[in-house]
């Protein structure tokens, strides 16, 4: 497949305009009630500080909404509303989030998911987040479950797929 | 008069409160068995010798333990064990078998404990395990083997393989094998 590189030099925010095909929070048939994780372990709980932390080959199954894959990952729950507030991935981070029937994946080092804004922060090795039009990179990247929204700070890069875009396009293949 | 039988005659609650006594109650009885004016052979003073030994040595244990009579463990059929600071319940630790394994530490068959919550005294933790060693003292648990938990507000239950629970630090750990189910309403984006 044919690419089109454009390369955004942009020094600040970027926004990548990687809307996906559908706004989040579509109804999905496939979701559950339920998160599930499996790790190999050690898993901790502390009572005191409201901290989960689970370790080693973590995966973490939100079915029909992501899934990620990582070797270290942390809850924070707030002690006075009992939520979980915070969620950490850590090592070898790989998500794939699955939104009204379309399936974006995203690499990188670490990943913080913020339930206050319901986005997913990724830094590390070189984030990437991979959709079927575009893959896009930076030194960090913000998903927004709620807007759908990708955006990229700090050397941000996109690669769009040519065959993604109909044949009017101007960025399309000649 | 052997142990098991007097243990069952006793209610679960005199028996959760009163293993001192009940032990002490039956050693007692073996030694005033005899007829009035019997004559007590050597093995019969060495018996009365032997029992009084094990009431000290169980007396001194719950001194040991730092337990008071109605905070005492009990044992035996089952055991019943609760935490408290001050008027608060802290936590709860129940089994249906205890054996002692030392002073004040037990191997607990189908344990079950569970944790209240300062606040409102609410459930906090709940676990539960086929088998683990139960310190009555340090209020530590632990186990090679499967676990469950679950949290009291409902926000995940796990199961896992191995483990140790800390009362006094309010941490678990579960070795291996780890498998959560957390309930999505309790990460879900938060309203404005």
């Amino acid at each position: 497949m044919r690419a089109v590189h454009a390369t955004l030099s942009f020094g600040g925010l970027l926004s990548a305009a990687l809307l996906l095909a559908e706004p989040a929070g579509s109804k999905n048939p496939a979701a559950t009630n339920n998160v599930d994780i499996t790790a190999r372990g050690p898993f901790e709980y502390d009572l005191k500080t409201g901290r989960l932390h689970w370790s080693e080959n973590v995966v973490v199954d939100d079915p029909g909404s992501f899934h990620l894959t990582c070797e270290d990952l942390v809850a924070e729950r707030s002690l006075t509303n009992r939520r979980i507030e915070v969620i950490i991935a850590t090592s070898n981070v790989v998500v794939t989030f699955v939104e009204g029937g379309v399936t974006s994946e995203a690499r990188c080092g670490r990943a913080v998911y913020s339930a206050a804004t319901d986005t997913f922060e990724l830094t590390g090795d070189n984030p990437v987040v991979r959709r079927l039009e575009a893959s896009s990179w930076a030194d960090t990247i913000i998903f927004n479950r709620s807007t759908g929204k990708v955006q990229g700070k700090g050397n941000p890069r996109i690669q769009f797929n040519a065959g993604a875009f109909p044949k009017t396009n101007p960025l399309g293949p000649k | 008069m052997a142990l098991n039988s007097v243990l069952p005659s006793l209610s679960k609650e005199t028996d959760r409160y009163r293993i001192g006594a009940a032990s002490h109650t039956v050693l007692s009885r073996s030694s005033t068995s005899l007829p009035a004016g019997a004559p007590r052979n050597f093995s019969a003073r060495r018996r009365d010798h032997v029992g009084t030994s094990v009431c000290a040595v169980l007396i001194a244990a719950g001194i040991l333990t730092g337990q008071t009579p109605a905070n005492a463990p009990a044992v035996g059929r089952r055991l019943s064990f609760y935490h408290r600071e001050g008027d608060r319940n802290v936590a709860h630790f129940t089994a249906a078998e205890a054996v002692p394994q030392g002073i004040s530490i037990y191997l607990a068959r189908n344990f079950h404990m569970e944790t209240f919550r300062e606040k409102d005294g609410s459930e906090e933790l709940l676990i539960d395990a086929p088998e683990c060693l139960f310190d009555a003292t340090t209020k530590r648990a632990s186990s090679p083997g499967p676990i469950r938990v679950r949290q009291g507000d409902g926000l995940f239950v796990l199961e896992g393989v191995g483990f140790q629970w800390d009362q006094e630090n309010s941490r678990l750990v579960v070795s291996n094998q780890v498998h959560t189910v957390i309930q999505k309403m309790s990460i879900i984006p938060h309203s404005p």
